[in-house]
Protein backbone atom coordinates (compact mmCIF):
# COMPACT_ATOMS: atom_id res chain seq x y z
CA UNK A 1 0.00 0.00 0.00
CA UNK A 2 1.32 3.48 -0.72
CA UNK A 3 0.91 6.29 1.86
CA UNK A 4 0.41 9.42 0.89
CA UNK A 5 0.45 12.19 3.19
CA UNK A 6 0.06 16.32 2.16
CA UNK A 7 -0.34 18.55 4.95
CA UNK A 8 -1.80 22.11 4.05
CA UNK A 9 -1.91 25.81 5.65
CA UNK A 10 -4.68 27.31 6.76
CA UNK A 11 -5.03 29.01 3.16
CA UNK A 12 -4.86 25.54 1.70
CA UNK A 13 -2.04 25.85 0.64
CA UNK A 14 0.06 22.57 0.23
CA UNK A 15 2.86 22.59 2.79
CA UNK A 16 4.71 19.16 1.98
CA UNK A 17 4.08 15.93 0.33
CA UNK A 18 5.36 12.56 1.59
CA UNK A 19 4.73 9.50 -0.44
CA UNK A 20 5.95 5.86 0.71
CA UNK A 21 5.35 2.22 0.49
CA UNK A 22 4.45 -0.13 -2.43
CA UNK A 23 1.81 -0.06 -4.25
CA UNK A 24 1.68 -4.19 -4.49
CA UNK A 25 -0.60 -4.49 -7.05
CA UNK A 26 1.71 -6.74 -9.79
CA UNK A 27 5.03 -8.11 -8.94
CA UNK A 28 7.52 -5.19 -9.92
CA UNK A 29 8.28 -4.54 -13.61
CA UNK A 30 3.74 -4.68 -14.08
CA UNK A 31 2.37 -2.82 -11.51
CA UNK A 32 0.27 -0.25 -12.82
CA UNK A 33 -0.49 1.68 -10.22
CA UNK A 34 3.26 2.22 -8.92
CA UNK A 35 3.73 2.95 -12.25
CA UNK A 36 0.67 5.81 -12.46
CA UNK A 37 2.25 7.13 -9.07
CA UNK A 38 5.83 6.96 -10.32
CA UNK A 39 4.95 8.98 -13.22
CA UNK A 40 2.98 11.40 -11.99
CA UNK A 41 5.75 12.32 -8.99
CA UNK A 42 8.48 12.55 -11.36
CA UNK A 43 7.15 14.00 -14.68
CA UNK A 44 5.87 17.21 -12.08
CA UNK A 45 9.61 17.45 -10.42
CA UNK A 46 11.02 17.14 -14.02
CA UNK A 47 8.85 19.83 -14.77
CA UNK A 48 9.75 22.45 -11.64
CA UNK A 49 13.51 21.92 -12.66
CA UNK A 50 13.27 22.80 -16.13
CA UNK A 51 10.02 24.68 -16.97
CA UNK A 52 10.43 26.94 -13.73
CA UNK A 53 13.94 26.48 -12.56
CA UNK A 54 12.62 25.61 -9.26
CA UNK A 55 13.99 22.39 -7.26
CA UNK A 56 12.34 22.23 -3.52
CA UNK A 57 13.76 20.61 -1.10
CA UNK A 58 12.79 17.14 -1.43
CA UNK A 59 13.88 13.46 -1.22
CA UNK A 60 13.07 10.53 -3.80
CA UNK A 61 14.40 7.05 -3.35
CA UNK A 62 12.53 3.81 -3.95
CA UNK A 63 9.69 3.59 -2.19
CA UNK A 64 10.06 6.80 -0.64
CA UNK A 65 9.19 10.77 -2.11
CA UNK A 66 9.17 13.70 0.48
CA UNK A 67 8.90 17.16 -0.76
CA UNK A 68 7.94 20.48 1.00
CA UNK A 69 6.92 23.93 -0.72
CA UNK A 70 9.82 26.59 -0.89
CA UNK A 71 9.09 29.76 0.98
CA UNK A 72 10.73 31.98 -0.14
CA UNK A 73 9.52 32.32 -4.03
CA UNK A 74 7.88 35.21 -5.90
CA UNK A 75 4.14 35.55 -6.05
CA UNK A 76 4.00 34.15 -10.08
CA UNK A 77 6.73 31.85 -9.66
CA UNK A 78 4.62 30.68 -6.34
CA UNK A 79 1.56 30.20 -8.33
CA UNK A 80 3.08 28.34 -10.95
CA UNK A 81 4.74 25.70 -8.54
CA UNK A 82 1.63 25.48 -6.62
CA UNK A 83 -0.43 24.81 -9.95
CA UNK A 84 1.86 22.28 -10.76
CA UNK A 85 1.94 20.42 -7.27
CA UNK A 86 -1.61 20.90 -7.31
CA UNK A 87 -2.02 18.66 -10.09
CA UNK A 88 0.45 16.01 -9.13
CA UNK A 89 -1.81 15.74 -5.92
CA UNK A 90 -5.20 15.97 -7.66
CA UNK A 91 -3.51 13.07 -10.29
CA UNK A 92 -2.64 10.98 -7.06
CA UNK A 93 -5.75 11.87 -5.09
CA UNK A 94 -7.57 10.43 -8.44
CA UNK A 95 -5.44 7.40 -8.82
CA UNK A 96 -6.22 6.59 -5.12
CA UNK A 97 -9.99 6.85 -5.84
CA UNK A 98 -9.51 4.35 -8.81
CA UNK A 99 -7.04 2.29 -6.69
CA UNK A 100 -8.41 2.57 -2.67
CA UNK A 101 -6.32 -0.94 -2.03
CA UNK A 102 -3.44 0.33 -3.16
CA UNK A 103 -3.28 4.17 -2.55
CA UNK A 104 -4.03 5.79 0.87
CA UNK A 105 -4.79 9.84 0.11
CA UNK A 106 -5.12 11.45 3.25
CA UNK A 107 -4.42 15.56 3.73
CA UNK A 108 -3.99 16.95 6.91
CA UNK A 109 -5.05 20.52 7.80
CA UNK A 110 -2.36 22.62 9.83
CA UNK A 111 -3.91 25.42 11.76
CA UNK B 1 21.71 11.11 -17.08
CA UNK B 2 18.31 11.71 -15.46
CA UNK B 3 15.66 8.60 -16.40
CA UNK B 4 12.13 8.15 -15.43
CA UNK B 5 11.43 5.05 -13.15
CA UNK B 6 8.05 3.63 -13.72
CA UNK B 7 8.51 1.26 -10.81
CA UNK B 8 9.63 3.70 -8.44
CA UNK B 9 6.45 2.30 -5.68
CA UNK B 10 6.71 -1.07 -6.77
CA UNK B 11 7.98 -4.16 -4.89
CA UNK B 12 10.87 -5.08 -6.35
CA UNK B 13 11.33 -9.20 -5.72
CA UNK B 14 14.05 -9.07 -3.22
CA UNK B 15 16.70 -12.15 -4.26
CA UNK B 16 16.39 -13.95 -1.28
CA UNK B 17 19.45 -16.09 -0.01
CA UNK B 18 19.71 -20.12 -0.05
CA UNK B 19 21.53 -22.06 3.10
CA UNK B 20 22.05 -24.81 0.71
CA UNK B 21 24.24 -24.87 -1.90
CA UNK B 22 27.15 -26.60 -0.54
CA UNK B 23 28.70 -30.25 -1.37
CA UNK B 24 31.94 -32.03 -0.83
CA UNK B 25 34.22 -33.15 -3.97
CA UNK B 26 33.05 -36.17 -5.45
CA UNK B 27 35.21 -39.72 -4.28
CA UNK B 28 35.15 -41.80 -7.75
CA UNK B 29 34.09 -44.74 -5.92
CA UNK B 30 33.09 -47.67 -7.60
CA UNK B 31 33.98 -50.68 -9.25
CA UNK B 32 37.02 -49.69 -11.25
CA UNK B 33 37.81 -53.68 -12.61
CA UNK B 34 34.92 -56.26 -13.65
CA UNK B 35 34.13 -59.70 -13.83
CA UNK B 36 36.60 -61.15 -16.74
CA UNK B 37 39.17 -58.34 -16.74
CA UNK B 38 42.97 -59.50 -16.69
CA UNK B 39 44.27 -57.20 -13.60
CA UNK B 40 47.98 -57.10 -12.41
CA UNK B 41 49.32 -57.29 -8.83
CA UNK B 42 48.49 -54.04 -6.82
CA UNK B 43 45.82 -53.34 -9.31
CA UNK B 44 42.80 -51.48 -7.76
CA UNK B 45 39.33 -53.58 -7.90
CA UNK B 46 36.98 -51.46 -6.13
CA UNK B 47 36.71 -47.75 -4.26
CA UNK B 48 33.82 -48.54 -1.62
CA UNK B 49 32.75 -47.09 2.17
CA UNK B 50 32.38 -49.98 4.14
CA UNK B 51 32.60 -53.36 2.26
CA UNK B 52 29.57 -53.34 0.49
CA UNK B 53 31.66 -56.62 -1.43
CA UNK B 54 34.22 -57.94 0.77
CA UNK B 55 37.98 -59.15 -0.68
CA UNK B 56 38.07 -62.89 -1.42
CA UNK B 57 41.22 -64.79 -3.07
CA UNK B 58 44.44 -63.00 -3.83
CA UNK B 59 42.42 -59.69 -2.53
CA UNK B 60 43.56 -57.14 -0.23
CA UNK B 61 41.48 -54.66 1.42
CA UNK B 62 43.23 -51.41 2.40
CA UNK B 63 42.03 -49.27 5.23
CA UNK B 64 40.02 -47.28 3.58
CA UNK B 65 38.01 -50.25 2.58
CA UNK B 66 39.72 -50.64 -1.24
CA UNK B 67 40.25 -53.59 -2.49
CA UNK B 68 43.01 -54.49 -5.14
CA UNK B 69 44.57 -57.45 -6.55
CA UNK B 70 47.59 -59.17 -4.66
CA UNK B 71 48.58 -61.20 -8.12
CA UNK B 72 48.01 -61.19 -11.39
CA UNK B 73 45.68 -62.97 -13.08
CA UNK B 74 41.36 -62.45 -13.89
CA UNK B 75 38.98 -60.57 -12.11
CA UNK B 76 35.32 -62.49 -10.70
CA UNK B 77 32.55 -61.33 -8.87
CA UNK B 78 30.51 -64.02 -6.81
CA UNK B 79 27.99 -64.29 -3.89
CA UNK B 80 28.87 -64.78 -0.52
CA UNK B 81 26.06 -66.29 1.46
CA UNK B 82 22.60 -64.95 0.90
CA UNK B 83 23.04 -60.55 1.12
CA UNK B 84 27.03 -60.64 0.46
CA UNK B 85 29.38 -60.36 -2.76
CA UNK B 86 32.85 -61.08 -3.11
CA UNK B 87 36.10 -60.55 -5.60
CA UNK B 88 38.84 -63.08 -6.32
CA UNK B 89 41.54 -63.08 -8.65
CA UNK B 90 42.19 -66.18 -9.97
CA UNK B 91 46.04 -66.99 -11.55
CA UNK B 92 45.96 -66.65 -15.08
CA UNK B 93 47.78 -69.85 -15.87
Amino acid sequence: MVRVRITRDQDSNPLSVEIKGHALFAPGGSDIVCAAVSVLVQSVLYAMEDLLGIKPPQKLREGYFSLSAPQEMESSENEKFLLLLETMLLGLKETAKAYPDHIDYKEIAIT
Amino acid sequence: MRSIDLQLFAHKKGVGSSRNGRDSNAKRLGVKKYGGQMVTSGNILIRQRGTRINPGINVGKGKDDTLFALTDGFVAYERLGKHKKRVNVYPAN
